[in-house]
């Protein structure tokens, strides 16, 4: 296992760098250090100096890819600002905040929302699911599916904007958004995760239930059905046990990702998480702190998809490393 | 069982307080605190740095500049805050220099703050600190020692080389380095420095000198300036020129400080009547009352001491709906209307009437016009739209006779706005309000056929004038009915605008190189005088050519020579003169379509005392009064939660799950039938 572990990350160098390239390349084709300089020192009276004056100050001041004078990629912004990231040295946000500390402040209140709302999500789809699942072909199982298509159809915007008209300006029950430490947070947290969990509903019903579907129709389970089994005996025994298997793949390559957060969640519930912080940073165009988080975002989802590729060997054991 | 039991205790505790949707759990309901929004985290709070209204609203009330506006005088009136009088204005007509000698008050005493904090003996607690101590300091809080002294005149010198330190890049250098004499010389000399040792995290300016700066004795100082420039005074009020402790400097570019955060740019040291007691951007800012603020007095009250909160909680709100669901629950104090609530907080059939339940709610409405300009400019450099001849003058007029600016201001702006009748604000000297409807297509197909567009088409070639329109567009579908509307008013008189909408970075960029023909623009005053709109349109300030702040690209001679001597001259009829003398000129060139001048619309809760805001006064927290009581009762009323729909929702669980239960039972039931 470790060798192929070992393996993988081996894999990883070359997208990282690849997914790096990208991303510069990307930013710098809509945002030219002129445009970066501009956002922090403001639009009134900027002279050409103080643009030409900050870019020296920030390291913005060289050629992008390639430096043809000094005959060199070392020093050109795309070395300058990207190899320390190979390190986890994210540095300086071009506003001069550090990134390291901001993402050590941002990643639980991102992980307060997104844990809960996978939990309690994955809960309730699977129940929902099987309920419909038992069901199949009967008027639940026939409208609990256009329900779920209905509920797919709707924009996350709306269940954020009507969830806190009724919950948190009708019924009161909660505050409209923010956050805070400790104990408190768990009034702050309920309605986004609440949110977050209806708006997941449909799709993820829908996924489950064709897994509980396709494998109903397996042999083994007519097997068991042969053997006098009930049908709860049957489903809860034997088909979701096995349905288990695709699911939880399809959780694990998701979980690192949590710590990135919700961009619309986080913005709308004022959440200070990472969500909110990439957004943030794309609308100031800090090139410094969107490399740095596309850069975790992308090793986040390579641990995710090695962390699925385990998780299959563990729960198949048709399944080998080599 | 336990479980359950947890969960009941833990809601019972949320619920403990009055109401279970008081987003501040742990103030204290009727404590003396003003609770505010904000939208933008802040870039910048060091003064030499920040410079937008976001910044300001924190630091203007840390950072004291020598001079403030009054806040109840309007026109908007100088006068001293920590200098002892007005400044002593001395005009060298040998040296062709002004000076400014400014005396400040004794007995003004900076926050608690460690980079003041010193040992029994006397010398620094935390300017030299060991690498090993610094990784130990997250925050500011964590240096347990705070210090203070009194301000004096050195601070606010040492302050005015900030603002030419090349690393901390203050963005009127630009401006000043054009004024104050030997400005740019002292930031050859820093840049020298920073060059021999690249390491250096920031210089010691003590040990440098501007040739125009000087402190004459600890509570006096002078600046000296090229020529005269009565508008310098206005400076003084900004919070560039506020005092900046060299200790603070020495404290906080020690190396490894930045790297957590701790920088001035981030904690800010100053002597005014807050202090940021917490930072934190991505949820709130704090601001609280100084201990140290010397005694200052509401004005005409003797008998109300300033700042009249104890607290100031600023949350972060990125949207416009929570924002506005806060402030109708009472959470915050008050609100700006945006264009998604003005039907609801406005009555209809316009007027300056709060809607019903508002004004049911006690709730206060506040208008007042901000110095701010919005227009379309022509760029004159342009070979169709620009031009001083007959011909292009007449193009220019037509386009602005058919542009219906109150109809605009009335669909896209809810009717917030003024239709301008000049380039100057009104509230100031000079500036004025659209005297009529300059709206008339008639006239203005009259006109383009004399400019030589009959019918919208070139009398030369026959085809249809086509016109750019340059847009920075992001996504909000307003801005394309914005758009729409804009083309339409253009076909009324068979022009065919075509609209070039790109990002932002691009739209500058065009009108930075001048490759636009008309486009929307605006400016915000940084004082109160009429010199800071018309200088947007003086030739030497064209943005294309010599990066100013001349959009339109404008040059006349009569305008500029005009201007030249309007700058220099202090006496407001001599000024008035010379304003309409500039308007005429104006009027006959027409480089920009006289645009709006926006209005504020502010609510206030019933709790919330006396406002006078102004847009230039941005120290004004320290004038605004809230009744505590009134607001925890209102609060109380206000969000007592509704109960009943948790049994409905009980009840339809009950309609959702029976029929699966009963299913259940029957297909369970059905199954054994079949087994026997």
């Amino acid at each position: 296992m470790w060798q192929y572990i070992f393996r993988r990350v081996l894999y990883a160098i070359p997208v990282l760098i690849g997914v790096n390239i990208i991303t510069f390349a990307l930013f710098f084709m809509l945002n030219s250090p002129d445009n970066i300089a501009h956002m922090q020192l403001g639009s009134k009276h900027v002279t050409k100096a103080e643009i030409d004056n900050w870019k020296k100050t920030h390291g913005y001041d060289l050629p992008l890819f390639f430096n043809s004078e000094q005959h060199s990629f070392t020093q050109t912004i795309f070395w300058q600002k990207s190899i320390r990231l190979f390190v986890f040295d994210f540095g300086v946000s071009d506003g001069g905040r550090d990134i390291g500390e901001a993402i050590s402040d941002r990643y639980l209140p991102s992980l307060s929302i997104a844990v809960p709302a996978l939990i309690v999500g994955l809960f309730v789809n699977i129940v929902t699911a099987m309920v419909m699942a038992f069901f199949r072909g009967g008027y639940i199982d026939h409208w609990g599916v256009i329900l779920c298509v209905i509920s797919m159809s709707i924009s996350t915007l709306f269940y954020i904007i009507a969830g806190q008209y009724f919950v948190a300006r009708v019924l009161k029950w909660v505050p409209v958004s923010g956050y805070v430490d400790g104990f408190y947070s768990l009034k702050f947290i309920a309605l986004p995760v609440l949110v977050s969990v209806v708006a997941g509903i449909g799709a993820g019903t829908r996924w489950y239930r064709a897994l509980f579907l396709e494998e109903i129709s397996k042999d083994y389970v007519r097997t068991a059905r042969s053997k006098g089994l009930s049908e709860p005996q049957v489903l809860f025994g034997h088909v979701l046990p096995n349905a288990l298997v695709p699911i939880l793949t399809g959780v694990v390559v998701i979980i690192p990702l949590l710590f990135m957060g919700s961009l619309l969640l986080e913005s709308f519930f004022a959440i200070p998480g990472l969500g909110s912080f990439t957004i943030d940073a794309i609308q100031n165009q800090d090139f410094s702190i969107v490399r740095a988080m596309v850069f975790l975002g992308t090793i986040l989802y390579i641990v995710g998809l090695i962390l699925t590729d385990i998780s299959y060997v563990i729960v198949d054991p048709r399944v080998r490393f080599n | 069982m336990r479980i359950a039991i947890i969960i009941t205790l833990s809601l019972l505790l949320l619920g403990c307080d009055q109401t279970w949707n008081n987003p501040y759990p742990q103030d204290p309901p009727d404590s003396n605190t003003l609770y505010s929004a904000f939208s933008l985290r802040p870039k910048h709070l060091d003064p030499a740095k920040s410079y937008s209204e976001e910044e300001y609203i924190f630091i203007a009330q840390i950072y004291e500049p020598p001079l403030q506006y009054n806040y109840l005088k309007r026109p908007y009136e100088l006068e001293p805050l920590t200098a002892s009088k007005m400044p002593e204005v001395v005009y060298d007509p040998i040296a062709d220099t002004t000076t400014y000698t400014i005396s400040i008050k004794p007995g003004i005493y900076y926050q608690p703050h460690p980079a003041l904090a010193l040992h029994d003996y006397g010398t620094s607690l935390y300017h030299n600190l060991a690498a090993d101590q610094i990784d130990s300091f997250r925050v500011l809080d964590d240096f347990k020692k705070h210090g203070s002294r009194e301000l004096v005149a050195a601070d606010y010198v040492y302050q005015i080389k900030r603002l030419a330190d090349p690393k901390i890049n203050s963005p009127i250098y630009g401006v000043m380095k054009d004024y104050i004499l030997g400005f740019a010389d002292f930031r050859a000399e820093i840049q020298k420095l920073y060059d021999r040792n690249p390491q250096l995290i920031g210089a010691d300016l003590r040990h440098f000198d501007i040739l125009g700066v000087k402190t004459i004795d600890k509570y006096t100082y002078t600046i000296t300036i090229r020529g005269t420039y009565p508008q310098f005074k206005y400076w003084l009020a900004m919070l560039f020129f506020a005092p900046v402790p060299w200790e603070a400097d020495k404290f906080y570019y020690q190396q490894g400080l930045a790297d957590h955060n701790i920088s001035l740019d981030w904690y800010p040291i100053g002597t005014g009547p807050f202090l940021l007691s917490e930072n934190n951007p991505d949820r709130r800012m704090v601001l609280s009352r100084n201990i140290n603020f010397r005694d200052e007095y509401f004005p005409g009250k003797p008998e109300l001491k300033l700042p009249l909160l104890d607290r100031v909680v600023f949350s972060l709100e990125r949207e416009s709906i929570p924002a506005w669901d806060k402030f109708l629950q009472g959470y915050f104090d008050a609100s700006g209307i945006s264009e998604d609530n003005f039907n609801y907080a406005m009555a209809s059939g316009g007027g300056l009437q709060l809607s019903q339940p508002l004004r049911e709610r006690g709730v206060k409405l506040r208008v007042y016009e901000r110095l701010s300009m919005v227009y379309w400019a022509f760029n004159m450099l342009d070979p169709v739209v620009g031009g001083y001849s007959e011909k292009s003058s007449k193009l220019r007029h037509a386009i602005n006779l058919a542009f219906d600016v109150d109809e605009f201001i009335t669909i896209f702006y809810n009717g917030r706005g003024i239709p301008a009748g000049g380039p100057i604000p009104i509230g100031l000297l000079g500036g004025k309000a659209a005297t009529e409807k300059t709206y008339n297509p008639e006239l203005a197909k009259k006109l383009l056929a004399e400019a030589g567009y009959p019918g919208g088409r070139d009398l030369n070639t026959g085809e249809q004038l086509q016109i750019f329109y340059e847009a920075a567009v992001s996504g909000n579908p307003s801005q394309q009915a914005e758009l729409t509307w804009l083309r339409k008013q253009m076909e009324k008189i068979g022009i065919d605008l075509i609209i070039r909408a790109t990002d932002y970075n691009r739209f500058r960029e065009k009108i930075q190189t001048g490759n636009a023909q008309i486009f929307m623009w605006g400016w915000n005053a940084d004082y109160p005088d009429p010199e800071n709109f018309l200088f947007l349109l003086y030739g030497p300030n064209s943005q294309a050519l010599y990066s100013g702040e001349n959009t339109a690209n404008y040059n006349n001679t009569e305008y500029n020579a005009l201007y030249e001597k309007f700058i220099a001259i202090d006496d407001d009829a001599e000024k008035l003169q010379l304003i309409n003398a500039m308007f005429k000129v104006l009027n006959k060139d027409m480089p920009w379509i006289w645009g709006f001048f926006p209005q504020q619309y502010s609510l206030y809760n019933p709790w919330y005392g006396f406002v006078a805001r102004g847009s230039v006064i941005n120290n004004f927290v320290k004038y605004i009064s809230i009744d505590p009581k009134q607001r925890a009762k209102l609060r109380k009323e206000w969000n007592s939660p509704t109960i009943w729909p948790v049994f409905l929702l009980l009840i339809a669980v009950i309609v959702i799950i029976f029929p699966a239960i009963y299913g259940f039972v029957r297909s369970e039931k059905a199954s054994a039938r079949r087994k026997r």
